[in-house]
């Protein structure tokens, strides 16, 4: 590296550190953001001087839902096959979030690399500004589906713009692809076949489940579309609700494998399969990927456990109707008595609309009796009382309490032994809500 | 009491929540045992509509709606004009408002033509009107003159003569940003940009559209009072939020 080079990561990173310490000293958030902003405008250029910095590349995770628990994992797999990984934990995805990331983490700037991969979730809006930079060695897209209109404008202009990055990239770069949803499996029509890999799930009734992607909108794609053949399969699916799926793992014909993963729900089956699908990609081990998959726990916020005064209390991040649909399947399906906090934002960084809960199908919720009550809250708290209210609910409680932190004390006041407290935030409802949760459990302990 | 809905196009136009508009409609009937049954239409059905007390069309992406206007010219045209100047209580938003117009101008492609029920048109505009709206209409009572919603849309609708605005903008953008003008009116039928969806946070707006569907049908009716208490308090929140709010302006640009 060129010597004003070094110079200018070096001050780089003393900026960085710097405003992290203080953003974080004064509360000013994650502190992941404005560190990486500061550098930027400072460093225009500063990513290309830390692209080249990773031995064996880039592997960039983009798609609607999905893109932090599977760099978690991929993470994790790739650490056990005995690589230097670099990443961004709690889900900054954005340019200002990953400079803050690979700027945090060591430099080894004595080094000519400073880790072997970097595996990086971006926002799907960044990526297709700044794909020809990352040069990706390998692109992972966990779906497209409707999110935030008013930010990203809508799925189809996104599907083609990506349709244009594959077909214009000057080097070839490898794409991991959902084969479940049409909008992934348009843009995998446009890649050549050596470079393509399809994972999935290839039972019908997951597919008659209207989970795998947005079926009942023009929004999720063509309503005729050829599911492609996949490389790497679930089947066998057994749901354990909130403690995990079983499922066997299947590699084009050769291998058959028995899994168990600690996620729940059909959504991290396939954030799995993600995984998996790339960790093949670079050359890793499939039956040591098993095993270590096998104990990936949840992610910041996305079914996370915690326990309050003896309490079960799970925290659901979502922030867009097809997570939505999700996680609410989840909970009605899961067994057991339970409680309900619904959380919702409408910060910047949610997107301002909060039209997309109307594309929720809440409705669904009620086909669980064991619920006792409902409350609503977040800055559009009044929002989502009365989406809740107009999905038709049995006679239960229905409140509207405009402050997450009393909501939550008030509702677990009132848990019953042997009840679980479920929590569904939206993205930034979720993050101040989680430190909170954190803090609670911490000094309750 | 029986009433009948046609849903135009749920599959294709159904951005922002759209279909939250019928949920409202068919429950405060429900509330209220009134039977309201809602049958769907899509690309190529024949409609009539003799049978009809309610329509709704929502909003879609520009690739369903090129599809949608060509089909309403091609099938359903005729039949809703007679229907609306028959007094079927109509309600269309966003990109429904826009192709019941004359002619709608996306921003890449084709001027697509609309079935000219509102004496508008709408002209490409420069970047997207984002973000929350206040609108001020005169044919509600009180405080629920004020209808909450969220507008993003990037056409820019004039009105002629022969239709009414549905209200005047008091916070966003509007039908172009420049009259402060919003929606349309026509007879019973009404064009709107505001989604959110419309209905669940204007009670009384669906409540106004039902009596005019009762009446038409059955004669003067009065409309039994629902618990509001979630609605009120939100609306009073929401207004006074949006009001105030610097951040909530809008994005045009």
């Amino acid at each position: 590296m060129k010597p004003q080079n070094k110079i200018i990561l070096m001050i780089a990173t003393l900026i960085v550190r710097f405003t992290y310490f203080l953003s974080r000293t004064f509360r000013m958030g994650e502190g992941s953001s404005l560190p990486g902003k500061i550098t930027l405008w400072l460093f225009p250029n500063i990513l290309e001087l830390l692209i080249p910095r990773y031995k064996k590349g880039w592997i960039l995770i983009t798609g609607t839902n999905g893109k932090t628990t599977t760099t978690k994992i991929l993470v994790e797999l790739i650490k056990d096959a005995g690589y230097q990984v670099a990443t961004n934990a709690k889900g900054a995805n954005l340019l200002s979030g990953i400079i803050t990331s690979i700027l945090l983490a060591r430099l080894k700037l004595d080094q000519d690399y400073a880790a072997d991969y970097a595996v990086f979730e971006i926002d799907e809006a960044v990526l297709l500004k700044t794909f020809n930079l990352f040069q990706p060695q390998v692109l992972v897209i966990t779906n497209l589906s409707r999110d935030q209109l008013d930010r990203y404008g809508e799925v189809d202009y996104n599907v083609n713009r990506i349709i244009d990055l594959l077909k214009n990239s000057e080097k070839p770069c490898r794409v991991a692809l959902n084969g479940n949803d049409p909008n992934v499996v348009r843009i995998g029509s446009v890649v050549k076949p050596e470079n393509r890999f399809y994972f999935g799930i290839k039972e019908e009734p997951a597919k008659d489940s209207g989970l795998l992607y947005e079926r009942d909108t023009a929004a999720g794609g063509e309503t005729d579309w050829e599911p492609p053949q996949l490389d790497l399969w679930a089947d066998s699916l057994q749901s354990e609700y909130l403690k995990g799926s079983r499922f066997r793992l299947g590699f084009r014909e050769a291998n058959h494998f028995e899994v168990a993963i600690k996620l729940p729900g059909v959504y991290n089956v396939l954030n799995s399969l993600a995984a998996l699908a790339v960790g093949v990609l670079i050359g890793n081990d499939l039956q040591r990927m098993v095993s270590v998959i096998n104990n990936v726990t949840p992610s910041y916020g996305r079914s996370e456990f915690f326990n309050y005064r003896g309490a079960s209390v799970f925290l659901f991040l979502a922030k867009n109707p097809v997570g939505y649909n999700h996680v609410i399947q989840l909970i009605s399906r899961s067994p057991g008595s339970k409680r309900l906090l619904f959380l919702l934002n409408d910060r910047v960084a949610d997107g301002r609309d909060v039209s997309w809960i109307w594309d929720v199908s809440f409705n669904n919720i009620w086909k669980s009796t064991e619920i006792k009550e409902v409350v609503a809250s977040g800055t559009r708290a009044g929002d989502m009382a009365l989406r809740l209210k107009y999905s038709d609910p049995p006679q239960i409680s229905l409140t509207v309490d405009y402050s997450p932190e009393r909501a939550f004390k008030r509702l677990a006041a009132r848990l019953q032994p042997g009840e679980e407290l479920l929590v569904v935030a939206n993205y930034t409802s979720m993050l101040k809500f989680r430190g909170f949760l954190l803090n609670l459990c911490r000094r309750s302990a | 009491m029986r009433l009948k809905l046609a849903y135009f196009y749920p599959t294709r136009m159904n951005l922002y929540g759209d279909q939250g508009n019928i949920q409202i409609l068919f429950l405060r009937c429900r509330w209220r045992g009134i039977d309201l049954s809602v049958t769907e239409f899509e690309i190529g059905d024949q409609i009539n509509l003799t049978e009809y007390d309610l329509a709704f069309l929502g909003g879609g992406q520009d690739r369903e709606q090129s599809q949608i206007g060509r089909d309403l010219l091609r099938t359903k045209a005729a039949e809703l004009r007679s229907a609306v100047n028959d007094g079927l209580v109509m309600l269309a938003v966003c990109g429904g408002f826009q192709l019941l117009g004359e002619y709608y101008q996306p921003v890449e492609g084709q001027t697509l033509e609309g079935i000219s029920i509102f004496d508008a048109r709408t002209e490409r505009g420069v970047g997207r009107a984002i973000g929350n709206i206040l609108t001020h209409v005169g044919f509600l009572p009180g405080e629920s003159q004020v209808l909450i919603g969220f507008e993003n849309h990037s056409g820019r609708t004039y009105l002629g003569p022969g239709c009414r605005p549905l209200g005047k903008v008091l916070k966003g953008f509007g039908n172009n940003g420049e009259d402060r003008l919003e929606g349309a009116r026509y007879r019973n039928c009404f064009g709107t940009y505001l989604h959110g969806p419309l209905l669940p946070k204007n009670p009384a707006f669906a409540d106004y559209l039902i009596r005019l569907a009762l009446e038409r049908r059955y004669g003067k009716t009065e409309l039994a009072p629902l618990d509001d208490l979630i609605e009120t308090e939100t609306r009073r929140r929401l207004i006074k939020r949006i009001k105030k709010s610097l951040l909530l302006k809008r994005r045009v640009g």
